[in-house]
C-alpha cells in the first residue's frame, strides 16, 4: 500500500522523530510506513489521519497486485 | 497533492556506514579473542569442544557483544536517536527510547551471559556437582531477570516492533521445526545420530540471530 505520510510530514517540517511522537509509535515504525516497508493498523491509520485531518483514503491509497 | 509517497529511492553507499560496519568487525574479533582467552584461562578445553559448545561460545559472543553495544549507545540520548533515525534526527531519543534500548542491550547481554556460563563452567564441574549446581542457579537467576526484561519490552513495543518479533519467531519455528522433524525422522530410522537438548537449543538460537539479521537488514533504513 502506498502512502503519502512522508510528503504530509515534510509539509510540517517534522522530522520523523517529531511524527513518532505525536503519533505515539517509535522513529522505525514511522520509517517503515513511508518507506512502505509496514503497513499500519487500522488504530493507527485513523490516528494518522486524524493528526492530519484528511480522509484515509488521501494518505493511503490501495492498489491491487 | 496528487503525487504519492512511493517506497524511498536506492540510497548511495554511506561512507560513514562502511567505516562503522569495518570498526564493528574489527572490535568484534577483539572481543571474540578476549572471551576465548578467558575461556582458556579457566581451563575449558576449547580446542576439543564439541560442535555445540562452539556454537554456543560464538552464541555468547554475539549477543554479549551486540548487548554491550546498545549498552554504549544508550549512555547518549544523541546517540540513539541516530541511531534510530540516522544523520535526519533533530530530536534526541525519549526516555522511553533509552530505557527500551537499555532493556534491549540487558535481555542480549544477559543471553550472552546465560550461553557462555555453561562453557566455562566445563574446567571446573568435573568431580565438582557442587559447582555446577551453583552455575545452574545463577543461569535460572538470570533467565528469570531475562524474562522480565522480555516482557517488559514486548509491552513497551509499538505496533511495527511486535510485528517485527512475531515474523522473527514465524520464520524461526518454520525453519527449525522442518530441520528438526527431518533430522528426528532420520534419527528414528538409525540414519543419524542423536541430538542432545544443548546442540537443538545452540542450533535454535542460530537460526534465530540468522533470522532476526536478515528481517532487520530487509526492514532497514
Amino acid at each position: 500500500m502506498k502512502n503519502k505520510l512522508r510528503i504530509l510530514r515534510a509539509e510540517r517540517a517534522w522530522s520523523q522523530g517529531e511524527l513518532s511522537l505525536h503519533l505515539g509509535v517509535s522513529r522505525q515504525a514511522v520509517n517503515a510506513i513511508e518507506t512502505g516497508k509496514h503497513d499500519p493498523s487500522l488504530e493507527l491509520a485513523f490516528r494518522i489521519a486524524q493528526l492530519f485531518q484528511l480522509p484515509i483514503e488521501q494518505i493511503f491509497l490501495f492498489e491491487k497486485n | 497533492m496528487n503525487a504519492v509517497e512511493n517506497a524511498s529511492p536506492a540510497k548511495p553507499l554511506n561512507p560513514k556506514a562502511l567505516v562503522r560496519l569495518l570498526l564493528g568487525a574489527v572490535a568484534g574479533a577483539a572481543f571474540g579473542y578476549i572471551v576465548v582467552k578467558l575461556a582458556l584461562g579457566l581451563h575449558v578445553p576449547v580446542k576439543t569442544l564439541a560442535w555445540s559448545d562452539l556454537l554456543a561460545l560464538w552464541l555468547g559472543i554475539v549477543f554479549l557483544g551486540v548487548g554491550l553495544i546498545l549498552g554504549v549507545i544508550s549512555t547518549s540520548r544523541k546517540r540513539v536517536a541516530q541511531t534510530l533515525e540516522g544523520d535526519e534526527a533533530t530530536l534526541p531519543a525519549t526516555t522511553g527510547e533509552v530505557i527500551a534500548y537499555r532493556l534491549q542491550a540487558a535481555s542480549l547481554a544477559l543471553a550472552g551471559i546465560m550461553f557462555l556460563a555453561p562453557i566455562f563452567a566445563l574446567g571446573s564441574i568435573s568431580g565438582h556437582p557442587a559447582v555446577a549446581n551453583g552455575v545452574f542457579f545463577g543461569i535460572l537467576a538470570l533467565f528469570a531477570l531475562q524474562t522480565v526484561a522480555n516482557i517488559q519490552i514486548w509491552r513497551s513495543s509499538d505496533e511495527f516492533a511486535r510485528k517485527m518479533t512475531i515474523n522473527v519467531c514465524a520464520v524461526t519455528f518454520a525453519l527449525s521445526q522442518g530441520a528438526l522433524f527431518l533430522w528426528a525422522a532420520a534419527e528414528r530410522l538409525h540414519l543419524a545420530p542423536a541430538l542432545s537438548s544443548w546442540d537443538i537449543i545452540t542450533l535454535l538460537m542460530s537460526v534465530y540471530i540468522v533470522a532476526t539479521s536478515v528481517l532487520s537488514i530487509r526492514h532497514a533504513r
